[in-house]
């Protein structure tokens, strides 16, 4: 606020001036008065101060002498020049010696008076107050009061009440400042206090209050005195700056509460658009200032204000940008995230241009507030709000450094580019915030199910379509139908064939046209695969012939063709199926598609290198290596490359290339070796073995395994499946020579197999080997000639805290004991009882109660294999040994005494298992023994004797064909029961078959 | 933003040019009448059919009259609105209300004539009823209360606010409600901070009084954060009723039961929902209780902090 020349204040001061200094003598004296006066009447305060300062630098000495008193005007200009110019320390000086050496009554001329001896203690008070000395302001202010001449001196109280309270504030005397201000404001229309007088004073309260950290005074004060704080739009407008600063700076400070009362000053853009416009409505054509009452209200004021308003709500660079972007970051520190996307989501839509400055730089805010609306949403689990402005973002700020982030958090844009790992990881944490049914629910169920079926984790897909399926039926039409097909379709990939074949007629029946069913091919691909599946090798192709008539650019054509391979394959169309895998082959190479070109590559191979074909050799096994060679050159990291490198063996042996195939077999291997736990590993060493064989010894055999090149020495779980590659070579040699009666060669393998397994315990020490290999090496110890070679590794596998293949290692350790003494019977049933009681694995349940029941038999337990026998029986899940079972059981009523139940259970046995010659012979052979023994007639007169005989007889008769297919010991069980018939026959008891016979025929 | 210049002169004097007012208590409202060629400080006596008498000294009999459409008037603020707005600044609404109705009764004479106290006076008066939440009382006001002289177009839109939103609110109209606060009409306009605070306040009541909870939190945080707790009573309002919501929220209520126990889920959306609850309870304090202290039935969200 600048003093005015033209105001008649100053324009009577300086008239004063002018008639004090008139009667001075001396031409230089009355030349600096006039220039004096007339600079500052010009507002020329430089060069006025200049006059001024030469006159007083060059009079003072003798001025009290020559012109009393008086002279102090002059010292009273030169200090109201500096103080206008902000040279308050020299406008001190001015007026101290204003007051100090030109006291009124001190001599020269007659009725000399210095009119502004108590004035200039006001005015010392605002230089000091310009200087920052706050003491002194406070003290020469007091003064002034004190001695002031009322009917001469005046002075604007209102301006002099708040002075007072700034200098208190900046004393931090804030009790002290706030009595002035307060009386300011209490007295506002009285003393004349300006709207912009009181914001002055806040200001310095706040400053006081933020430097003493005294919240609480703030708050008081502004409840207290809301109603001189709280101003119009128009005139708040003015000071929304200040207001923001301060806001700031008292969240700063941690005055959260004081920061927001602050901030609550600031008026809407808007709103102070509308009050200026309003007031230019009213002041027409009125150009003065207008005091109303503490307003101050000036047309040209309001039109500049209007167009600063205008220009900063077209640029976006608005006061409350800065309050609400204050709010948000308060509300998400503090928890609320739902405050902080209200926030975003208002500034994106009123204030989408909002700019603040940075560097002293305007900045566009829009990107990065429409982020945190995208941001903040989806934490919210505002799943269509994240879509609707994650689309916004992306759309408006494609190379944005948050494109990733947003797309992340955009669920479905996420989806439809494939984005699903993303998906997942987005959906899972907010699924379960989400209600449910919602919209929300829906699409994030629906990308969640969708996400997982394309990522392959179809088992943890299924139950998130199927819930989509039934929950929402009237999800959107596309999200409706994706779900459909994804539901049918994922069954497929679980290999539930004919469940999802049920699903694809339906779905294929719903959305039969391609117009309007992106997905119409893929159904009709997967219904083929279900087809081939089940063996439905027409249908299948009928599928497939659609789909590549109708859907000639179908982007699965490639597998289209392996599939229609692998039918004509099946369907004895060898020739077609080439020609179709070729075509496989071409399109996946042109597409790039290395997955199906390796694919494609193996069918190939795995067709044309058969060694026969029919009964003749293959006469062409040869067209199969250029496809064997090709994929080695292109496709050796393909998953199907352990395959390839094991039926490319054949042919590569016809074409004496049998070394470079094992070559890369045994690459195989040892790239498979390096993963941990590799399923295929054992298969991939069996194949290799296999071939090597055939042109090796075993002994060669033994020495290359002991020195497999590439295999990590480290890497003992391979090297220890070597070397029981090994020994089950020689363990078939032992086999063949026993077979034999070679006991050269049984005696040689034998003591090779113990020289081997010395030699696997020396070379590895099980506490370097994974349960996965203890329990491997472990199974295949105990199917050996040696099985108590097994118990070392499962007992080091059980030993570990690692409790994996716990269960596979107690059933492998129980196995063992189980044949051995007593004691060893009874652990043995203890750790299988475990494996019963802890496994989740149907198979290994049956598997361990199955074996309790060998071992009680063992044992001669005949009442504990009578009980778990009947245990394993009444569970309908058991059905792999149930004919064993029962024959233990059996056998155990007939060692324990109980025939009849006996009688009852191996007749059971023999007529329902006729052909299970393993259990029914010796069934029938002691149910016939036990009839004879019992010598009795049913109610209807049958005789045991005769009904033994006569129903073994024909059980022979009716299973001699199977006898040449069964192994030794079941021959020998057939021919003893046979043998019995032949002597039953031959007892009188009996009639022979051949008399019954004859007798019927005739 | 415009710099703010403190000056160690900017208080060594105000020089006021023009006209200053002076303290009248009469009902003969000062004001200045600015013609083609002129402006001048007047009193006016009545007005009527587009005229206005006035005096250019106060008690003068020296009537003259000028055509509304030939001048502008600007009426400087008496002392009974001074008085009223003085109160309706400090939260005093009540007291605000019955001042402003007499200010409005005052100079009822004058409510012809453009920017008149009359009108004005009138339109706070409302605007207690309104802060006051006494819907019927406002209600009652709306129908007797002739806009045409507001010059502030935010007060028009505040009378439309009122009779579309808070008249529905009223009447507890929710549906009717939803469907307007969501119209784009409305949902997409251009609102100053205070009226953005309102709409979004009856939204909210809307959306709880129809049941879908989520759609009222989000609502009343709108509302709160809409002019940064200006609105004082709307804020206070919307932060109770947040926490009114959270705290029966059946599956934040589940989540206290299973806090800090194995069950406890920190993902599950009763968890989420707790810890804004706890959020709110934090930012009373600071931003939404405007000075108020919690109440006693949303301490409990403390616990779970």
């Amino acid at each position: 606020m600048n003093l005015k020349l033209n105001s008649p204040r100053l324009f009577g001061f300086l008239m004063m001036a002018l008639c004090l200094i008139a009667p001075l003598h001396g031409q230089a004296v009355r030349e600096a008065q006039t220039n004096g006066i007339t600079a500052m009447r010009n507002g020329e305060w430089a060069k006025a101060q200049g006059i001024w300062k030469q006159a007083t630098d060059s009079f003072d000495g003798r001025a009290l002498t020559l012109f009393g008193p008086k002279f102090g005007s002059f010292w009273y200009n030169r200090g109201f020049c500096e103080l206008r110019l902000g040279m308050f320390s020299d406008a001190m000086n001015s007026f101290k010696v204003c007051y100090e050496k030109y006291r009124n009554g001190k001599g020269g001329e007659n009725e000399s008076i210095n009119l502004y001896h108590k004035k200039c203690l006001l005015y010392w008070g605002h230089a000091a107050k310009g200087a920052g000395e706050w003491e002194v302001a406070v003290q020469k202010y007091k003064k002034f009061l004190t001695e002031r001449d009322p009917s001469r001196d005046k002075y604007d109280p209102g301006v002099f009440q708040i002075n007072m309270a700034i200098c208190n504030y900046k004393l931090r005397k804030i009790a002290e400042g706030n009595k002035y201000l307060e009386n300011s404001l209490a007295n506002k229309a009285r003393l004349r206090t300006s709207n912009k007088q009181v914001m002055l004073g806040f200001h310095a309260l706040v400053e006081a209050v933020i430097s003493k950290n005294d919240e609480a005074a703030l708050l008081d004060f502004i409840s207290k005195n809301r109603e001189h704080i709280k101003l119009e739009p128009f005139e708040a407008f003015e000071f929304s700056p200040l207001f923001m600063k301060l806001a700031m700076d008292a969240k700063g400070a941690g005055m959260m509460r004081g920061s927001f009362e602050l901030y609550a000053l600031v008026p809407s853009t808007i709103a102070a658009i509308d009050d200026v416009k309003a007031r230019l409505r009213m002041v027409g054509r009125h150009e003065r200032l207008i005091r109303d009452n503490s307003k101050l209200v000036q047309k040209g004021v309001l039109k500049a204000d209007l167009e600063t308003l205008e220009e900063a709500q077209s640029s976006g660079q608005l006061n409350e940008i800065y309050a609400f972007l204050n709010t948000a970051v308060m509300h998400e520190e503090d928890g609320n995230i739902r405050g902080a996307y209200a926030v975003y989501e208002q500034l994106e839509a009123y204030f989408p241009n909002a700019m603040i400055l940075r560097k002293g730089k305007p900045f566009a805010m829009r990107e990065k507030n429409l982020y945190n609306l995208v941001r903040t949403s989806s934490m919210l689990g505002e799943v269509l709000t994240t879509e609707k402005y994650g689309s916004r973002f992306l759309k408006a700020f494609p190379k944005s450094e948050y494109v990733e982030e947003v797309r992340r958090l955009t669920l479905s844009s996420l989806f439809w580019e494939g984005e699903y790992d993303k998906c997942i990881e987005v959906a899972e944490t907010m699924i379960d915030k989400l209600p449910k049914p919602s919209e929300q629910h829906d699409i994030c169920l629906f990308v969640l199910g969708g996400s997982k079926h394309y990522t392959g984790r179809f088992d943890e897909a299924q139950p998130l379509l199927d819930e989509h399926v039934s929950t929402y039926p009237k999800s959107k039409k596309h999200q409706r139908q994706a779900a459909l097909y994804f539901q049918a379709s994922n069954l497929y990939r679980l290999q539930y064939w004919t469940k999802s074949s049920a699903m694809l007629d339906s779905f294929l029946k719903t959305y039969p046209e391609a117009s309007s069913n992106a997905y119409l091919p893929f159904a009709l691909f997967d219904r083929a695969n279900c087809h081939f599946a089940e063996e439905e090798y027409d249908e299948a192709l009928v599928k497939m012939n659609r789909v590549e008539t109708e859907f000639p650019v179908f982007s699965a054509l490639e597998s289209l063709f392996a599939l229609k391979g692998n039918v004509l394959e099946n369907t004895d169309k060898p020739e077609e199926a080439v020609e179709s895998y070729k075509k496989a082959l071409a399109l996946s190479e042109t597409k790039e598609n290395n997955i199906v070109a390796g694919e494609a590559l193996l069918y190939l191979v795995n067709i044309l290198g058969q060694e026969k074909i029919g009964d003749q050799p293959n006469e062409k096994i040869a067209d199969a290596i250029p496809y064997y060679d090709k994929f080695w050159q292109n496709y050796s990291e393909s998953p199907y490359r352990a395959q390839i490198a094991v039926t490319g063996l054949s042919p590569m042996r016809a074409v004496n290339r049998a070394p470079e195939a094992l070559e890369k077999l045994q690459g195989v291997i040892v790239d498979i070796s390096k993963i941990q736990n590799s399923p295929g590993l054992e298969e991939a060493i069996g194949s290799y073995t296999e071939a090597y064989l055939k042109d090796h010894t075993e002994d060669e055999l033994k020495e290359h395994y002991y020195n497999f090149r590439g295999v990590d020495s480290e890497d003992h779980a391979t090297l220890a499946l070597l070397r029981i590659a090994v020994i089950r070579v020689f363990e078939d040699r032992l086999g063949r020579a026993t077979k034999a009666n070679d006991t050269a060669t049984m005696s040689s393998s034998t003591a090779m197999i113990k020289v081997l397994f010395g030699e696997l315990k020396t070379a590895f020490d099980a506490k370097d080997l994974s349960n996965y290999i203890l329990v491997s090496v472990g199974d295949f110890l105990r199917k050996t000639s040696s099985p108590r070679q097994a118990v070392s590794y499962y007992k080091e596998a059980l030993s570990r805290e690692d409790k994996s293949y716990r269960l596979p290692a107690l059933f492998g350790l129980a196995d063992v004991l189980g044949s051995g003494g007593k004691g060893e019977q009874a652990e043995a049933v203890k750790h299988l009882e475990t494996v019963l009681s802890e496994s989740d694995d149907n198979a290994e349940k049956e598997k361990a109660l199955y074996r309790i029941v060998t071992i009680s038999a063992l044992a001669g337990d005949h009442e504990e294999t009578m009980k778990r026998a009947r245990e394993y029986l009444d569970d309908k899940n058991n059905k792999k040994n149930s004919a064993d079972v029962r024959l233990l059981m059996a056998q155990a009523n007939d060692k324990a005494g109980k025939a009849e139940n006996a009688i009852a259970l191996y007749g059971q046995i023999w007529a329902t298992s006729p052909g299970y010659l393993k259990v029914a012979a010796p069934a029938m052979k002691r149910w016939m023994e036990l009839l004879w023994v019992r010598n009795s007639a049913d109610s209807k007169g049958a005789k045991d004797r005769q009904k033994a005989y006569e129903l073994a007889w024909k059980w022979i008769d009716s299973t001699k064909g199977f006898v040449n297919k069964a192994t030794e010991s079941e021959q020998a069980a057939w021919e003893s029961v046979q043998a019995r018939v032949s002597e039953y026959e031959a007892h009188g008891d009996t009639k022979s078959m051949a008399e019954i016979l004859e007798e019927k025929n005739n | 933003m415009k710099k703010f210049l403190l000056s160690a002169l900017a208080l060594i004097g105000t020089t006021t040019f023009g006209i200053s007012q002076v303290q009248e208590n009469t009902k003969t409202p000062r004001v200045l009448i600015m013609t083609a060629d002129d402006s001048f400080g007047a009193w006016i006596v009545s007005s009527a059919k587009r005229k206005v008498r006035y005096t250019e000294t106060e008690n003068s009999t020296a009537y003259k009259d000028v055509r509304l459409g030939d001048v502008n008037i600007y009426f400087l603020e008496p002392s009974a609105f001074s008085e009223a707005m003085a109160l309706y600044r400090s939260r005093n609404y009540q007291a605000a209300h019955a001042k402003f109705k007499a200010c409005a009764e005052l100079y009822q004479k004058f409510n012809a004539i453009p920017g008149n106290y009359s009108t004005l006076a009138g339109y706070y008066q409302m605007e207690c009823s309104r802060k006051q939440e006494d819907l019927a009382t406002l209600g009652t006001e709306m129908e007797s209360f002739i806009a045409d002289q507001l010059v502030h177009k935010s007060q028009k839109l505040q009378l439309q606010i009122n009779d579309i939103f808070w008249e529905a609110v009223r009447v507890k109209a929710w549906s009717r409600l939803i469907s307007i606060g969501e119209d784009p009409k409305w949902a997409e306009r251009k609102l100053s901070g205070g009226h953005r605070a309102q709409v979004n306040y009856c939204l909210a009541l809307a959306y709880e009084g129809e049941k879908q909870p989520i759609k009222a939190l989000n609502a009343y945080n709108s509302a709160f954060i809409s002019d940064f707790s200006a609105s004082e009573v709307l804020t206070r309002k919307s932060a109770l009723a947040c926490l009114r919501i959270l705290k029966g929220h059946e599956e934040v209520k589940l989540a206290m039961k299973l806090f800090g126990t194995d069950e406890y889920s920190k993902n599950s959306n009763g968890a989420f929902l707790l810890r804004e609850g706890v959020a709110l309870v934090k930012l009373w304090d600071k931003a939404l209780g405007g000075g108020d202290p919690l109440p006693e039935d949303y301490k409990m969200f403390l616990k779970y902090n």
